[in-house]
């Protein structure tokens, strides 16, 4: 285990990955009445997996993709309720993804403290 | 996928078990006891670490079934690691003593 | 394997609830639209939920497919109509309104119900959060 080691770095991304969907989701909101917007979100999480599998962390990217949901009448497709359960749930992971940061930094002080 | 995570049990956090020998690190053959008490350890800090890394990268892609579960991993990995400085501390200590023994 | 399941599961209580909602909207915009009798009338809106169950493990419910009410409608003698066809008759909806209404009262209910079990997801994810600590 070192301090930037494979977990670590996959850790590191998917914060990155979290924050560039909350701020989406932001945007998305603020967006809610402007004609022809279309909702738009990011994963981070397919790309994650394979850079994982093939040992290949740097090769980690954060895809931005654009809603296929139905258009309002004014050609906006944003639905409030999924943009609020989508910020809660990055939210959430977000929490996760720092303690599992904070635990992995903690447990390197324990073998260097005592 | 994540390999499933034992539950912490007393078994697990034994320092019996960590370090099967360390009860005969005073025997004749004291040195290699307590190598292999300290490498038992470490080999047991490694199994728990690993079980945490992949459980923190299957955190980091959503991949868990539950957060409790990946909790459990990375406090037993903390657990076990804490468990070893001490038990390494105290063997050492012990170690020192008889050193230190009148013969 | 799914991270924050119970917060799809209540997600997907929200959007089946979401969907009825618009069909009960529709149907008291148009509770009182007329139409010729040689023409079909509106028809009342339904939404058809199904549970939804992945690899054993429960994943919410969907609005599998939208069901109509009856074309045909009440005929309704109302001679002053632009729309009445030569003895005085018209189409209307076979809707009512008390329904409507109380249907919408639990369609709203229920979706509540699906925020809260939502927000007490929420909070169960985040006490998990501090096992340990």
């Amino acid at each position: 285990m070192f301090i930037s080691d494979a977990t670590n770095q996959a850790l590191a991304h998917a914060l990155r990955g979290l924050d560039a969907q909350r701020q989406l989701h932001e945007q998305n909101i603020a967006n809610i009445e402007t004609p022809g917007y279309l909702a738009q979100k990011a994963d981070f999480a397919g790309s994650l997996r394979r850079a994982l599998e093939s040992d290949r962390i740097d090769e980690a990217e954060i895809d931005v993709t654009n809603s296929v949901l139905p258009t309002r009448l004014d050609g906006n497709n944003v639905r409030l309720d999924d943009e609020i359960t989508g910020l809660t749930r990055t939210q959430l992971h977000q929490d996760l993804v720092t303690t599992a940061l904070n635990a992995r930094y903690r447990l390197l002080r324990t073998s260097w403290d005592r | 996928m994540v390999n499933s995570i034992q539950p912490i049990t007393s078994a697990s956090i034994d320092p019996a078990r960590l370090s099967p020998r360390l009860a005969e690190t005073a025997d004749a053959s004291g040195e290699s006891s307590f190598a292999s008490a300290v490498g038992g350890a470490l080999d047991q800090l490694s199994a728990a670490d690993n079980r945490a890394a992949r459980a923190a990268e299957a955190a980091a892609t959503g991949d868990i079934a539950s957060v409790g579960e990946y909790m459990v991993a990375a406090t037993e990995a903390q657990l076990t690691a804490e468990l070893t400085v001490a038990v390494r501390n105290r063997a050492v200590e012990a170690f020192n003593d008889i050193m230190r023994m009148q013969v | 394997m799914e991270l924050f399941r119970s917060l799809s599961i209540a997600e997907s209580g929200m959007d089946v609830y979401q969907q009825w909602l618009d069909a009960i909207a529709d149907n008291i915009a148009n509770i009182n639209t007329v139409t010729p009798t040689d023409e079909a009338a509106f028809q009342e809106r339904f939404v058809v939920a199904q549970s939804q169950i992945g690899e054993g493990r429960p994943e919410g419910a969907k609005v599998i497919r939208a069901e109509f009410g009856n074309p045909l409608g009440r005929i309704v003698y109302d001679p002053s109509h632009p729309l009445a066809d030569e003895e005085g008759f018209v189409r209307v909806p076979d809707m009512d309104l008390t329904d409507q209404m109380s249907n919408l009262l639990m369609a709203q209910r229920s979706y509540q119900a699906n925020v809260a079990a939502f927000e007490r997801a929420r909070a169960a994810y985040e006490t998990a959060l501090e096992i340990g600590s």
